[in-house]
């Protein structure tokens, strides 16, 4: 076999403004041989799209390639002149980037991106048929624009330009974190037949042990900028060898592992949805006619496709999103329609909600102190017994948000609402910006929050082996509208709607090949 | 053929150049931005082209005496009111028509049709009517004697033009002047050929150009570039770039143009006569001048509108006097001084400069000036005569016309808005005296009378710089009115 | 970022500095220095150039050209500090008020700004100057009210961004709500934004300022002002060209040092 990709005790370090270095990459060797399937996996700063990166021969601002080799078909690609670089992209090595927005030109046609890759004499055949090996099928594409289709067929047309010219290699950085679920599993199942039918070397990068699991023979453990771990995918996935490797594994949630027991009783409710419904730009339906109790003590999971309206419920139940029509009240019947600047502070106080992004739940300019009482006039005591809760020691009341890592700000984001003795906390999406241990961690500590505290709980995900680890009931939305809802063994062990059981399938077969 | 063609074809040319001595190309300023007439009695004549194409009936000489032009002689009745002009024979007009009586009937009663409103009507409005004696003898009847008629009649707008040229004189002149007009453009180049018949001798130059810039600093590079030859005027203070005197001819003028600062005498505080007089007395007008205008740049004036040579012109004594203003302030009830606001723009040149200039003269008489400057497009008229001071801006005239023109009480321009009715008889008195001396010392009285009561603060007449190439020849040292431009040549 | 490009900006910066920190010092010490009084005329030495009694020479009314631009700063600046702090104060609310409110006043709000942006400003003033004559303060008012416009669309983009980011939601949730959420948590975030451009408008009323005295409707003669001074000296351009170099240097090295400064980031 020939070695398509050799690395040599490559090192890359990051230069800062201060001339102060960070290593990105230490001592890493690699190789990998025509035909063959790599998987790469590591948390966020591990080094994993350093490496992929660099094997296309691209090596971003502030990076310098210190010492080793790197060799792409027998070149190394970051030395070589640059027209040389150029004839080998796309007929020798590919690389599929990870934003998918920014990978297509807006205002050019479909087909006009096949003729900048291809030049201007390539028949529509040709393109078509590029296509269709990528899943793509029928003419209207050609005449399309970026923002006229789909994430996952963006995904698909980026695959089908990248193989047009028929490279050696294909690289692919996280390859699915912008799709749903049911999508990405599609696109990842095309990339594998694909692989099967031309035979080229496939490097997939994710932080997702499931997708690495779905195309890869071979997978590479990445931490810190070392490989931790190196071995045949179905070695490492059930006998790791590395801790962190193995810690990796622990972390994924599993479809029947529960971090807490789900509380079946009938509680006393602290809020009643009944027939909510949103319209968005005069006529889509973002929540249509939804009804919805949580109970005193209940966690209850919403999962849901993106556009299915998960967090549309969530802003109207905290209060910052109001609803076209239906009703929404507390436990004491107060009607939660009312403005969020109209409400007592006892009943603002009730409800409060942790959002997704990390970077975006604290004021930049603010420490850690400052955010938390703010608002909630808490005096230094209480700050840290909420930060004491989330786990967090008296060294962060003087962090900024940019002194702190993901996974503290979200712990400092959910210690400010508990500052507020909410009983109802809203959890959008809290940990799918978090590295999968990271996120494991934080579910253990919602976990033991909610026991200590018995506050309830409506928290969204599109993971729901995640979300049933945490919840007592499960409602599942889909186009805005509530497809089935149960407890959460009900949904998961006899799932009545199609796509909550395509949903629980993939979960199921996640980790194995 | 062909050759033969070609042969005399440069002949033509060959004797054309023999005939021709020499262009003149004067600079001119863009008056009235392309609304330009060739017309004299119009509001919009263009000058001094007019007086290169048509003549007046009498004309100035070197020392302002009037002189002969299309009339040969001129005499009054006993009270002034009936004057007798008998013209000059054998004059042609450009299109070799004969210049008659009923040309300067049709011009004059032009000049002074209130329906037409010329501006030289406030001039020759004294004219009440004209009558053709014979082919070449007027008559001009005035509703009131005036000795000075025939320096009126010398105004550089009473040209004669042929009977009947309303209609085409503003583009198509036809004058008996020494110049023809050949191209008419107001806002480019207007190019004069010369009247070989000219009755007062053949001119000189073959053509005239006169070129219009659109601002002074413009038409002064052109000069220095030799793009030109000729500039009517500049400012004093800028001669200093045409020091070259192997190059450039600078002559300096004395005129009858004026500034002045006006005080409205039916407003408080000027309504004091006292208060007028303190204004007027505080400043030296000597500094004033020098100045504004430059070393150099004017003659002191003791607030009269008469100019220095100008034969009525008194000179009074006008001393700054601060110690003197001071009282007559204390006396009108100003012991602490006063405090007035004056407003100007920079509509023309020199305005803003001095009230600046009077501000600092009159400060230690404690007299203190706020100056209000106001848009130059709207200056005359909303701000001139309106406000109870501003500044003001006047052309050259002879006595009896800027004294009534001015001052007297019923006087449309009037600007301080003065009754005086005392003023009045003055000045009737003093235009039907028929002795030259006894109207002298009544006009003396007059400019002391103003002295001594109006509301005009009027330091300084401006002398005029004239710059030109040392190629020019011809041209002397008087206003433009008094330029023979026949006599004018370039080597 | 090659160092060496890096020592150039620190070298403008140092150079922008130095500047500011020149005409701050002129502006407030001028009055102080042994310099000719600036409406002293000299009718014996007028549009002269450089010599020892004037440094700078003088202008068309023998005045000391040094002297007057030195203090020729101080009623641009004094308008424009004004004119800034109104166009600032005005803006900010104006802006953050709209974003806050959202909906039909909003909407009003944005139309309004729209229109005091296409007012063709120098027109305007032109008008208010004929019309109320050359009061200092109707002047800072104008100015101040004109120039907020562009200081309130910046801050109304930049609060609707803001608005929208999950700190200040939460903010919302736990009882934060109109200037409690425009001070404590929009404008700390766009301050640098917001003050960028209060810093270009600055520059603008300043040269606003020297326009309108340049057609004669801002400051009075005889008031040394820049503007004034490059209008009474233009006429003499080709005697004395320092009477009109002197204020255009003083007026172009304030304007582009400000705008220097806040463009730096």
């Amino acid at each position: 076999m020939n070695t398509i990709l050799q690395f040599d005790q490559v090192c890359v370090e990051a230069r800062d403004r201060h001339r102060d270095m960070t290593p990105i990459l230490q001592s890493v060797n690699l190789r990998v041989e025509m035909g063959e399937k790599l998987g790469i996996v590591g948390g966020s700063g591990s080094g994993k799209s350093t490496l992929l990166r660099i094997a296309a021969g691209v090596l971003s601002p502030g990076l310098h390639h210190t010492s080793g080799k790197v060799s792409t078909a027998g070149v190394n690609m970051l030395a070589v002149d640059p027209k040389v670089r150029q004839q080998m992209y796309g007929s020798t090595v590919a690389l599929v980037a990870q934003s998918l927005g920014e990978a297509l030109t807006s205002h050019l046609t479909i087909r006009a991106h096949f003729h900048d890759t291809l030049g201007h004499d390539v028949n529509d055949e040709t393109i078509l048929s590029s296509l269709g090996d990528a899943g793509l099928d029928g003419v209207k594409y050609l005449q399309r624009f970026p923002h006229q289709i789909s994430g996952g067929e963006r995904q698909r047309i980026l695959l089908a330009l990248a193989l047009v010219r028929s490279p050696s290699l294909l690289l692919l950085d996280e390859p699915t974190s912008a799709l749903d679920v049911g999508t990405a599993a599609d696109v990842l199942a095309t990339i594998i037949k694909l692989q099967e039918l031309r035979g080229f070397a496939l490097i997939c990068v994710s932080h997702d042990l499931g997708v690495v699991g779905r195309v890869s023979d071979q997978v590479v453990v990445m931490n810190r900028g070392q490989i931790v771990e190196h071995g045949l995918t179905e070695r490492v996935l059930a006998t790791p060898s590395d801790s962190y490797t193995q810690s990796l594994l622990a972390s994924i949630p599993r479809l029947h592992v529960r971090m807490r027991t789900p509380q079946l009783s009938v509680q006393p409710p602290v809020v009643i949805v009944h027939e909510l419904t949103v319209i968005r730009n005069g006529s889509t339906r973002a929540l249509d006619s939804v009804s919805l109790k949580v109970g005193k003590g209940e966690v209850v999971g919403v999962i849901g496709e993106s556009g299915s309206g998960k967090s549309t419920l969530l802003s109207v139940i905290s209060g910052l999103v109001s609803s076209s029509s239906g009703s929404i009240h507390n436990g004491n019947g107060f009607d939660l329609s009312t403005p969020l600047r109209n409400r007592p502070h006892a009943v603002l106080s009730e409800i409060q909600m942790v959002f997704q992004n990390p970077d975006d739940s604290l004021n930049p300019v603010r420490t850690v102190e400052q955010s938390m009482s703010r608002y909630t006039n808490a005096n230094r005591d209480e700050v840290l017994v909420a930060l004491d809760a989330v786990e967090l020691s008296a060294q962060f009341l003087t962090r900024r948000p940019s002194e702190m890592s993901g996974g503290e700000k979200q712990r400092v984001a959910v210690a400010r609402a508990l500052l507020m003795h909410p009983q109802l906390l809203l959890l959008d999406e809290v940990t799918s910006a978090l590295d999968v241990t990271v996120q494991a961690s934080v579910v253990k500590m919602l976990a033991s929050l909610q026991a200590a505290s018995g506050m309830s709980m409506v928290m969204v995900s599109h993971d729901i082996a995640l979300i049933a680890s945490l919840a007592d009931k499960l409602i599942v939305l889909r186009n805005g509208k509530v497809v089935e809802q149960g407890s959460v063994d009900a949904v998961i062990n006899s799932p009545i709607d199609p796509y909550t059981q395509h949903l629980v399938n993939l979960a199921a077969t996640a980790i194995r090949k | 053929m062909m050759a033969l063609f070609c042969g005399s074809a440069v002949l033509a040319s060959c004797g054309r150049t023999t005939t021709t001595s020499g262009v003149l190309r004067v600079a001119n300023d863009a008056g009235f931005g392309g609304a330009e007439t060739m017309d004299p009695y119009d509001g919009n004549r263009t000058w001094p082209t007019i007086n290169m194409v048509f003549d007046r009936l009498i004309g100035v000489d070197k020392d302002f005496s009037p002189i002969s032009e299309l009339a040969l002689k001129w005499s009054s009745n006993d009270d002034l009111s009936e004057w007798t002009l008998a013209l000059r024979e054998g004059v042609k007009f450009h299109d070799g028509s004969d210049f008659n009586a009923d040309d300067v009937v049709y011009s004059i009663n032009r000049m002074i049709d209130p329906k037409f409103d010329s501006p030289v009507r406030a001039v020759l409005g004294v004219i009440k009517a004209v009558k053709a004696i014979d082919d070449y003898t007027v008559k001009l009847s005035l509703t009131t004697g005036e000795a000075d008629l025939p320096s009126l009649l010398a105004d550089y707008r009473a040209l004669m033009t042929p009977v009947d040229s309303q209609a085409t004189i503003g583009k198509t002149p036809i004058g008996t002047g020494p110049f023809k007009m050949e191209t008419f453009d107001p806002e480019g180049t207007t190019v004069l050929v010369a009247n070989e018949n000219y009755f007062l001798g053949k001119p000189q130059l073959s053509k005239i150009e006169i070129i219009t810039f659109a601002d002074s600093q413009s038409a002064a590079q052109a000069l220095s570039g030799d793009q030109v030859d000729l500039l009517l005027s500049i400012d004093g203070k800028s001669s200093s770039i045409f020091g070259d005197s192997a190059k450039f001819t600078l002559q300096t003028i004395p005129s009858g143009d004026w500034n002045a600062i006006d005080f409205r005498v039916d407003r408080k505080p000027f309504d004091d006569v006292r208060v007028r007089k303190a204004l007027r007395i505080a400043a030296d007008r000597q500094i004033i001048t020098d100045t504004v205008l430059g070393v150099g740049g004017g003659v002191v004036a003791c607030d009269t509108p008469v100019w220095t040579a100008d034969p009525y012109r008194w000179d009074g004594p006008c001393a700054k006097d601060t110690e003197g203003a001071k009282a007559l302030l204390a006396e009108a009830g100003y012991p602490d001084g006063i405090d007035i606001d004056i407003h100007t723009s920079d509509v023309e040149v020199h305005m803003v400069e001095l009230v600046e200039a009077y501000q600092q003269q009159v400060k230690d008489a404690g007299i203190r000036v706020t100056i209000k400057m106001a848009d130059a497009s709207g200056f005359w008229d909303d701000v001139w005569m309106k406000e109870s001071a501003f500044v003001d801006s006047w052309g050259q005239r002879p006595a009896a016309q800027v004294l009534n023109e001015v001052y007297r009480s019923t006087a449309a321009w009037n600007p301080t808005g003065q009754v005086d009715k005392a003023l009045d008889a003055m000045l009737d008195d003093a235009r039907s005296t028929l002795d030259l001396g006894q109207r002298k010392q009544k006009y003396a009285a007059i400019q002391e009378h103003l002295f001594e009561n109006s509301g005009i603060f009027l330091p300084y007449h401006k002398t005029l710089t004239r710059v030109m190439s040392s190629k020019v020849r011809g041209i002397n040292p008087i206003v433009i009115d008094a330029v023979r431009w026949e006599k004018i040549s370039v080597s | 970022m090659n160092s060496s490009s890096q020592r150039r900006l620190i070298r403008i910066r140092i150079i922008v500095y130095c500047v500011l920190g020149f005409h701050a010092i002129v502006a407030l010490i001028a009055p102080l220095l042994p310099l000719t009084p600036t409406d002293e005329q000299d009718s014996g030495a007028m549009l002269q150039g450089f010599s020892a009694t004037h440094w700078l020479g003088t202008d068309a009314l023998g005045r000391d050209i040094l002297s007057r631009v030195l203090h020729g700063g101080r009623p641009s600046l004094i308008i424009a500090v004004l004119a800034t702090l109104l166009s600032a104060i005005i803006g900010v609310a104006l802006g953050s008020l709209a974003a806050l409110a959202g909906s039909w006043i909003d909407e009003a709000l944005a139309r309004f700004i729209d229109f005091l942006l296409a007012v063709p400003t120098l027109i305007l003033l032109l008008l208010i100057a004929s019309f109320f004559g050359h009061d200092p303060f109707i002047l800072s008012v104008t100015l101040g009210l004109m120039y907020a416009a562009p200081i309130a669309r910046v801050a109304r983009g930049s609060t609707q961004v803001l608005l929208a980011r999950d700190f200040v939601r939460v903010a919302r949730l736990q009882g934060g709500s109109g200037i409690n959420l425009v001070f404590g948590e929009v404008l700390p975030n766009v301050w640098r934004v917001v003050l960028t451009e209060i810093a270009m408008q600055f520059t603008w009323i300043i040269l606003a300022f020297s326009s309108l005295s340049f057609l004669g409707l801002g400051a009075s003669p005889p008031t040394p002002e820049w503007g004034l001074m490059i209008a009474e000296a233009r006429s003499y351009m080709t005697i004395n060209p320092l009477s009109v170099i002197a204020p255009i240097v003083m007026l172009g090295s304030l304007v582009l040092a400000v705008q220097a400064l806040v463009d730096r980031e």
